[in-house]
């Protein structure tokens, strides 16, 4: 019998919901920052691994880093705001999923390293 | 790691990394990332300016400015001095030695990606290039 999953999520703040017509609210202009920076993380991705050289290799990818922790501040900005809901897992799921990779590493070609 | 001909006289050093050259791939994606980062930083100036609730105002201003940064830093890469003195370098020591250059043919155009996440995101159809250019 698969477990009601529990949703995560603060309350809705006004400033998103206040205008919920046809024009664009804060919380749109929230997701569409989102999305921007999450294409340019895609493309910066690919641009870093293209770099010739290494001051250059290492500039984008200063570049991509950056640009992927603006995107996280907007996504934790938005959740603060309530305006991002997430799902949690039910454990026996995430148990049964452990379970089965724990198995496969029978698998490992390297002697695991106790600490 | 370039091979030495047995025939060459001088004996110029191999180049342990690349040198600080802008290759002709560079350039494209160079180009393309300037365009990108202008027109992100343009659009959050818009949208900070058009918010209601000032933690939003400012997130996004934050944002914007990074990519105005960041089109600094990338465009600091174009400025000649430093490439020049990297592609003397370069040449003198392929003149000496036999390279082999390393073609890389199946890499997908940076464009091309960059279109296809845009249209994907807007909805609009960009069919060529020069439409992500700057005025």
């Amino acid at each position: 019998m698969p477990a009601t999953k529990q949703k995560i999520a603060n309350p809705e703040s006004a400033s998103g919901t206040m205008q919920k017509g046809p024009e664009l609210n804060d919380r749109d202009r929230l997701n569409d920052i989102l999305a921007t920076e999450k294409y340019l993380t895609d493309s910066f991705n690919v641009a870093v691994r293209e770099a010739s050289h290494d001051q250059l290799f290492q500039d984008v990818l200063q570049v991509l880093q950056e640009t992927h922790q603006a995107g996280r501040d907007v996504y934790n900005l938005m959740f603060q705001k309530g305006w991002y809901t997430l799902e949690a897992e039910p454990q026996t799921e995430i148990d049964q999923v452990q379970q089965q990779f724990q198995a496969y590493s029978s698998q490992f070609p390297y002697p695991s390293t106790l600490q | 790691m370039m091979p030495q001909m047995s025939t060459m006289e001088n004996s110029s050093p191999t180049m342990s990394t690349v040198p600080q050259i802008i290759s002709t791939k560079d350039i494209q994606y160079v180009k393309d990332q300037l365009s990108w980062l202008l027109l992100a930083a343009k659009k959050c100036a818009h949208f900070a300016n058009e918010s209601q609730d000032p933690s939003v105002r400012q997130a996004i201003e934050r944002v914007g400015q990074m990519h105005q940064r960041h089109y600094t830093k990338l465009l600091s890469h174009l400025n000649g001095q430093t490439a020049q003195a990297a592609t003397t370098q370069a040449t003198q020591a392929t003149q000496a030695t036999q390279t082999t250059q390393t073609t890389q043919t199946t890499q997908t155009m940076p464009s091309t990606q960059a279109m296809q996440m845009q249209s994907t995101q807007s909805g609009q159809n960009q069919s060529s290039r020069s439409s992500t250019q700057p005025q």
